[in-house]
């Protein structure tokens, strides 16, 4: 199994290569106006939208949003897209395990594997919440 | 050397036609049994389609067309009117002939031209999107004074813009589809529905022509539906009684497209017993908050288009087909999510319309661009009735307090605050504003299942610039 590394907020983590559609540097973002905090906003590429999680919000590692960060990984998988802000890219690794452990070490470090079904159901509990706490707004 | 690919297509178009015609007329007999006219006429259609296809030497349709023939001739024979097995057997045969003719049935010799394919519009939207960026990137080449001041490649940008624009223009028209088109889909199931309720119904088309973007009609199956239900379950008087208010006993449900700038206008109308407004203004008297009197001073239009409202139905019992009580709220609710409205006109025994306006495109469309802290937001121009600059008040709306956004003044703008006026249900509001952009055509994309649940975004709009501005629901900001 090949994972593309990435860091957020002093972890790392890893996504299975077979997801990742591209890697975007400098990709202007808009941000979404009373979005749940781990939505940085969205972009436009190649006539798709991409909502993009702030991968450091969403694992629970504080509210600050990321800086200094210039890339973006696209996600394509099924029907779904979606693109990550990590810290930084570390870059592609082989793991030999089946079926895919939830962490692996990788140099001594651990690493969270992520599904992209994972981290969108995710983002998904997190504004349901979000929303249910009294942001939703309707006339 | 005879051109068959070219034959080939005129077959085609004229056998669409000639089984239309066709169709239309089996279903006139079927109301008409004792017209023997209208028999010999369909034989006639048949008869065509026939001779076209010997010269194209298309066998199996040339033998379903003598299969059809004899169907009719022996019905004209026996001088017996046709049953609605019989009819509905020549039905099923022209639905068979129809399927072959499409499949472009090759002659003996030589395999013809492969003329139309299958395309999944999501398909066409992943082009189209591409296009669009395509003219997206061509504004982003850097600056650079050879090329500006060299005349040939300047000439080539120009062409190549053209090339674009004209590429982009295509790409959208494979989107539209005709009235004609979209009226074929109830042909059908007004015929079943008639039958059903035993109603004889004439379903007539006007602006057949007439075009717009698949999604849009795509999203009206469902209320439309409902709207012929509605006409033949309580609109459409049973034959005799039509007869006996001096009708015709056949019913009449017509439905009229025309176009007026980004706007598409479609009439349904029926000749029906209409909608009583003094028995509606009783019923809701009863059922509704309003007084009587309140219910007296409202126009007979604003009673009618309470039937949009949630829950109403004033039928005693449900079928499967009408009367639940769900259905024109529905309607105005996918109506209005189109950026569309609806009125009802509707007077005892005349008849009952209803007028539907809606955007052509829902990829395209114009709107007010402008910026509320850090975030670039548009509002479609239905909704907008002006804009204004003018000093903060508080009757107007703080839309960067709502959002919470760190918004205010510019400091190129201190003094006052533009204001965007907008219509919410009815009523105008003021909305503050940091910075207007200006008044474009934008490339709509819907906002996605993450975001659906802030209920405060219609979709997304994306500017020529490829900026991203997230489109507001007017109707859905908290009202002031």
């Amino acid at each position: 199994m090949e994972l593309l590394l990435f860091t957020a907020k002093n972890e790392v983590m890893g996504i299975e290569s077979q997801f990742v559609l591209e890697i975007l540097e400098d990709k202007k973002v808009f941000p979404v106006p009373l979005s749940p905090p781990p939505l940085a906003g969205h972009l436009y590429h190649r006539g798709d939208i991409f909502t993009v999680i702030d991968m450091g919000i969403l694992a629970g590692k504080g509210s600050a949003r990321l800086t200094g960060s210039r890339r973006i990984i696209l996600l394509k998988w099924q029907d779904k897209n979606l693109s990550l802000m990590p810290e930084a890219i570390i870059g592609l690794a082989c793991v030999k395990a089946e079926p895919p452990p939830a962490s692996v070490v990788w140099k001594e470090r651990p690493v969270r594997i992520l599904a992209p079904e994972e981290i969108w159901n995710q983002f998904d509990i997190v504004s349901n919440f979000v929303v249910s706490a009294g942001l939703r707004l309707t006339a | 050397m005879i051109d068959v690919a070219k034959y080939q297509k005129i077959f085609e178009e004229e056998s669409e036609d000639y089984l239309q015609d066709f169709i239309h007329l089996l279903l006139q007999a079927e109301k008409d049994p004792d017209n023997k006219s209208l028999l010999t006429e369909s034989y006639g259609k048949i008869h065509s389609i026939k001779g076209m296809a010997k010269a194209l030497s298309m066998e199996r349709v040339i033998a379903l067309c003598q299969s059809m023939e004899e169907q009719l001739k022996k019905l004209q024979a026996k001088d017996i009117p046709p049953t609605p097995e019989m009819i509905q057997s020549l039905l099923d045969c022209a639905d068979r002939l129809k399927a072959q003719i499409g499949k472009g049935e090759e002659p003996a010799e030589e395999v013809g031209e492969i003329q139309y394919i299958k395309v999944r519009s999501a398909f066409i939207d992943e082009l189209l999107g591409l296009t669009q960026e395509i003219i997206l990137h061509e504004h982003k080449i850097p600056p650079s004074e050879s090329y500006l001041q060299s005349k040939r490649l300047s000439a080539w940008i120009r062409d190549y813009r053209i090339l674009l624009k004209t590429l982009h223009f295509r790409m959208l028209r494979l989107r539209l589809m005709s009235m004609r088109e979209f009226a074929d889909l109830f042909f059908k199931v007004i015929r079943d529905l008639a039958k059903e309720h035993g109603r004889e119904i004439d379903f007539e088309v006007n602006g057949g022509e007439i075009e717009a973007d698949v999604s849009v009609l795509d999203r009206l199956r469902e209320p439309f539906l409902h709207l012929f239900r509605n006409a033949i379950a309580h609109g459409i008087e049973p034959p005799d009684i039509r007869k006996q208010k001096g009708k015709n006993k056949t019913g009449k449900i017509v439905l009229s497209a025309f176009r007026a700038d980004d706007s598409l206008l479609l009439k349904l109308s029926d000749d029906g017993k209409g909608i009583d407004t003094a028995a509606l203004r009783n019923f809701l008297s009863e059922h509704k908050p309003e007084s009587v009197e309140d219910l007296k001073q409202k126009a007979d239009s604003e009673i009618l288009n309470m039937i949009c409202t949630p829950g109403f139905t004033t039928v005693s019992r449900t079928t499967d087909t009408a009367g639940r009580g769900i259905g024109m709220n529905v309607v105005q609710t996918v109506l209005e999510s189109l950026g569309g409205g609806l009125t009802i006109r509707s007077e005892k025994d005349i008849g009952t319309e209803f007028s539907i306006t809606l955007p052509v495109s829902l990829s395209v469309i114009t709107a007010i661009i402008f910026e509320v802290g850090p975030y670039i937001l548009a509002i479609p121009t239905p909704y907008v009735m002006g804009v204004d600059y003018l000093a903060p008040s508080s009757s107007h709306y703080d839309l960067g307090s709502l959002l919470g956004a760190n918004s205010g003044p510019r400091k190129d703008s201190p003094n006052g605050s533009w204001i965007i006026k907008v219509i919410q249900q009815g009523k105008e509001m003021g909305l503050t504003v940091d910075f207007i952009r200006g008044h474009k055509e934008v490339l709509v994309k819907p906002v996605g299942e993450l975001l659906k649940k802030i209920n405060l975004f219609s979709g997304i709009a994306i500017l020529e610039n490829g900026d991203l501005a997230m489109l507001l629901d007017v109707d859905n900001l908290p009202h002031l």
